[in-house]
């Protein structure tokens, strides 16, 4: 739980950053216009994370998956988003996959603990 | 013996840089903070645990998310190479699925514009302000009405 209200906030500098990643390189981007994407997308999170939960909930879950996630923005409406997420997922899946490896590698006793962390490691809480 | 030792020290410095290249490719991915994703995922009533890959999912989701925003804003925008309040405010309003929004980046009026509403609104009881203003909205006025 956000102990500020300005913990809600996300970075205006990383937000300015992203967006004129698709913008032509010479525009320019107003101070109200960065604090209004920011706090966007604040909103946003909010608002998937909030559909995500119900989805989550209806199924007597209490971890939200990234499937989960999919099924929010798709009844939100943003299944353009869905396509390049998963391949992010697929991303993320494959290098924690090789970090696993590496750590078994080089601390070959501690083989049961990883074996452990396997089981687990889908419904990972943080 | 000793060879082995060698070998193992070798291996394992290696893969440090193996561990510490595929961090940094990933921090490049994703810009926005992470545990300020959390932070804001975990005000979210009820909920409850967040996954690891959810999470993940979630940033950079909130990042596509941003930079669609964006582009429709600068889309809307023709002549110049300025992007301004009212051009994000003017994508909420054409974008069905940022209806969430409209209330986060409302439609900047003058005082002139508001007083005009103002007295609408007294004149004929129970109408919204907005559909009196943007009667060519057509879905924004169907879910007022539900909302009525």
């Amino acid at each position: 739980m956000a102990e500020r209200l300005e913990d809600l906030n996300l970075p205006v500098t990383a937000i300015t950053r992203i967006a004129k990643e698709v913008l032509p390189s010479n525009t320019i981007v107003s101070k109200e216009a960065k604090t209004a994407l920011a706090r966007a997308a604040s909103v946003f999170i909010l608002y998937v994370s909030n559909q995500a939960t119900t989805i989550a909930t209806s199924r007597n879950k209490k971890t939200i998956s990234a499937q989960d996630v999919f099924e929010a923005l798709s009844q939100v409406d943003f299944e353009c988003l869905i396509e390049p997420l998963q391949q992010l997922l697929e991303d993320f899946k494959s290098t924690k996959q090789q970090k696993k490896d590496t750590t078994k590698k080089s601390t070959p006793n501690k083989n049961t603990d990883d074996d452990v962390i396997d089981l687990v490691d889908d419904d990972m809480e943080l | 013996m000793s060879s082995s030792f060698n070998n193992t020290s070798t291996t394992s410095t290696e893969q440090n840089d193996s561990i510490n290249k595929s961090k940094s490719s990933r921090s490049k991915d994703t810009h926005l903070p992470i545990s300020r994703v959390r932070t804001i995922m975990k005000s979210t009533p009820d909920i409850e645990n967040i996954g690891l890959p959810s999470l993940h999912v979630v940033t950079k989701a909130t990042e596509l998310f941003i930079q669609k925003l964006a582009l429709d804003a600068f889309k809307l925008q023709k002549n110049h190479r300025h992007l301004d309040y009212n051009d994000l405010s003017r994508a909420v309003e054409e974008n069905e699925n940022m209806y969430f929004l409209r209330e986060v980046l409302p439609k900047k009026i003058t005082m002139a514009e508001y007083y005009k509403l103002i007295g609408k609104e007294s004149s004929e009881e129970g109408e919204d302000n907005d559909n009196s203003s943007q009667t060519s909205n057509s879905s924004s006025s169907s879910v007022t009405s539900d909302n009525n």
